[in-house]
């Protein structure tokens, strides 16, 4: 093992052959990891060594690992991504609803996880960069001084709600926005559970700026959580 | 004889049909009668006496006249008849016979007279009360048989326990005046099933002796006679499912022959049509035990089947990987781990729907939304990319097309379909969607073979596998995509598509699509 300098990720996770796959890959990729398998453990572990990034299993021997993302969120803005074996889209409201970053269905394959390590460590290092008004994600280039959005050097025109939808998405590069979010930045807490408004427009803009709309390459739906804009470095 | 009104009981939907009961009757109707009768043979004697004093008619004809009216009064009632018999041979020797204005009786032939005047007096009002008590007894038994077939015919329209326990006290208020309460037991203790619960502790002791020596107990009976209640024990061929108590304390004394008799009867029914609903809830849960005892065993075998196939694969492909990896060559090093990722996709599909079946065989209730059809289609084509590969593929749905359906559910049904059509048909893919009236409908074809002949009814079936198929599978995916859709209110067919290839076509209700306008945006953007 070397001594590596990276980003350090605390692993909150009680299953052994898990925690071996997520050391193995973590440490190849020059990330330095401190490995907990309790509840009890991942508070004093936070406090001693402050992490760059969690990985938080929720399905833990002494507790549920939400109430590991509401204690933390008091105190501390850590990136927190849920791993988690369970099914039901409910759970994955309910992380994000607690405060966790994002969310991975075991199983998943390494390339998702260290895709969404990547988003989570950026959106924490750079809170937002409001002094470039020209932000480009793959195709999509979004110049908000201008408002003008171009996809493939394209002009598009989008209403006003597609706009900042797009907007939205692109300020948050691979980043899930749930439902909630999404409706609270574009229309206001008046419509937050008005999630067929949302999903028509996103219809219309993926027709806009998507070349197959029915195989989105770009505006990814999260079923039953949210959408999010794929991380361009993939 | 008795007009009185029948006690309309609307709780019980009994009422024109149901004879009043006894008690009511004979409180009510004889003495009104009776009344009547008496002033009748009152008003005869006078006016007889009358005639009498006006010389009217020889002492015989008046002696004839008398007995006539007590005769009469005999008809009504015995009592009347003693009355006036009495009355009558007082009056008939006071006033006519001599010496006359003097009671008294001079010799043998004024002795025989008044002998007889009451003597057939209290002959006829025997034979009446006779034939009055046979014609009462005739009546409450017709009743009683009529109760007896109200009872049974509730009984046998009667679903569960509840509902039997209700009609037997419906009935026993019917025929005893009274209120009656059923219990039964329930783990050891008496639990209320129909009517008021036992007011006192007595009460509640007397059910509990009843129910656990199968006698009778409380008002009436040996056991705990100061008991307000009487409990009747409901018997089954050999056993006790029950107690009917009859509450004592509102008026009834005690219960009488004929209504005791009935009220026998009805226990012994109740008892019989609680033991069959107790045997036809059993052989219900038998079946679904049987019946689920018996998917646990096939899903058991068909899946530890196909997972094991997956497995055997990525644990050959990674001991390969691992023990071989000198001797393997770049190009099979990346095919083996292709297949490891592959094989793990396809457990991890086989275990969706493994709970996919398992949900929709507990009941499902989805929560409906509208989603776009585009949406939903995008959504299973990328969790499908890697199954999918370079395929040909369309997609034929307007952009503005909603369904009104469970995301999440609808997205796994998609899922089945294209994945059944990569597995069992052949490339090119068509996924078409189309609003058609009040639904909208759904297609997903291939080009392939087609479905085998007669297959089309049962492709949907749990375990189904076309004969002589080679593709891995468990037999779940369109079970699962049926029960889906099923809980959507929708339906989903299977056809051969012209041209060939096989044609899977889901039908979902989507009456209302959401018109309503859309809320301002909270700011302009800026």
């Amino acid at each position: 093992m070397t001594v590596t300098t990276g980003p350090l990720v605390l692993v909150v996770e009680d299953d052994e052959p898990m925690r071996r796959f997520l050391r193995a890959t973590l440490l190849g990729h020059d990330f330095r990891v401190v490995e907990v398998a309790t509840l009890a453990q991942a508070g004093p572990a936070v406090a001693q060594a402050p992490p760059d990034l969690v990985l938080l299993d929720l399905g833990l021997p002494d507790g549920d690992g939400l109430d590991l993302v509401r204690h933390l969120r008091k105190w501390t803005q850590v990136p927190i991504i849920v791993l988690s074996a369970r099914g039901p889209e409910d759970d994955k409201v309910a992380a994000f609803d607690a405060g966790a970053d994002d969310y991975l269905t075991k199983p998943f394959g390494v390339r998702e996880l260290f895709a969404r390590m990547r988003v989570a460590l950026r959106h924490r290092r750079v809170p937002d960069a409001p002094d470039d008004p020209i932000k480009e994600v793959g195709p999509i280039r979004l110049d908000e001084a201008r408002h003008e959005v171009t996809v493939l050097g394209t002009t598009v025109h989008l209403t006003p709600i597609e706009y900042k939808l797009l907007a939205q998405l692109v300020h948050h590069a691979g980043k899930l926005l749930t439902y909630h979010n999404l409706l609270m930045a574009i229309w206001g807490p008046a419509a937050v559970d008005r999630v067929h408004y949302l999903r028509v427009h996103m219809a219309s803009l993926r027709r806009k700026v998507e070349v197959d709309p029915a195989r989105p390459a770009w505006l990814i739906t999260e079923p039953g959580v949210g959408y999010r804009l794929r991380d361009a470095l993939r | 004889m008795s007009t009185t009104p029948v006690q309309p009981r609307p709780e019980t939907g009994v009422t024109a049909d149901t004879p009043p009961s006894l008690w009511a009757r004979l409180r009510a109707g004889p003495a009104r009668d009776g009344l009547w009768a008496f002033v009748a043979a009152a008003a005869g004697l006078v006016a007889i006496t009358t005639l009498g004093l006006v010389g009217f008619g020889h002492m015989d004809d008046l002696a004839m006249l008398y007995l006539a009216a007590i005769m009469l009064a005999a008809l009504v009632g015995p009592w009347l008849a003693l009355l006036a018999a009495s009355l009558g041979v007082l009056t008939f020797n006071y006033f006519f016979m001599p010496p006359r204005f003097a009671l008294g009786i001079g010799d043998t032939h004024q002795l025989a007279t008044v002998s007889i005047m009451f003597g057939a007096g209290l002959a006829i009002s025997t034979l009446t009360t006779r034939l009055r008590r046979k014609e009462r007894d005739a009546r409450d038994r017709e009743r009683r048989t009529a109760a007896l077939l109200a009872f049974t015919r509730d009984v046998v329209a009667a679903a569960d326990v509840p509902a039997i326990a209700a009609a037997a006290v419906r009935h026993v208020e019917v025929i005893q005046g009274a209120a009656a309460t059923v219990l039964i037991p329930v783990d050891d203790r008496l639990v209320l099933a129909a009517g008021p619960s036992p007011r006192t502790a007595q009460a509640s002791d007397a059910a509990r002796w009843s129910f656990e020596h199968g006698l009778p107990a409380g008002r009436g009976t040996t056991m705990l006679p100061h008991a307000e209640v009487t409990a009747i024990p409901l018997h089954a061929a050999d056993a006790v499912l029950g107690v009917l108590v009859l509450d004592g304390s509102r008026g009834i004394a005690a219960l009488d022959l004929e209504q005791r008799h009935t009220i026998d009867a009805l226990a012994r029914q109740a008892g019989f049509a609680i033991d069959r609903a107790h045997l036809a809830a059993e052989a219900h849960e038998a079946t679904l035990r049987a019946r689920t005892e018996e998917l646990r065993s096939s899903l058991l075998s068909a899946v530890s089947h196909d997972m094991r196939t997956p497995l055997a694969v990525i644990t050959g492909a990674a001991t390969s990987l691992r023990d071989d990896a000198a001797r393997v060559d770049p190009g099979t090093r990346a095919e083996l781990l292709d297949t490891i990722v592959h094989e793990a996709r396809r457990l991890e599909r086989v275990l969706q729907n493994l709970l996919g079946i398992t949900r929709v065989e507990t009941g499902l209730q989805p929560t409906r939304e509208w989603v776009p059809v585009e949406e939903l289609c995008g959504t299973a084509l990328d969790r499908l990319a890697d199954l999918l590969g370079e395929r040909p593929l369309t997609v034929d749905v307007p952009a503005d097309l909603l369904i009104p359906v469970d995301p999440l559910l609808f997205e796994h049904v998609l899922i089945n379909l294209i994945e059944n059509a990569i597995k069992h048909g052949a490339p090119p893919l068509h996924i078409a969607a189309r609003r058609v009236g009040d639904s909208v409908e759904l297609t997903v074809r291939d080009h392939g073979a087609g479905l085998p002949p007669d297959c089309e009814a049962h492709v949907f079936d749990k375990f189904f596998r076309a004969p002589g198929s080679r593709a891995p599978g468990v037999g779940l995916g369109l079970a699962v995509c049926r029960g889906i859709v099923v809980a959507h209110g929708g339906t989903i067919t299977a056809e051969a598509a012209e041209g060939g290839g096989a044609r899977f076509r889901v039908v979902v209700p989507a009456a209302t699509p959401p018109t309503d306008s859309l809320p301002p945006l909270t700011m302009e953007t800026t």
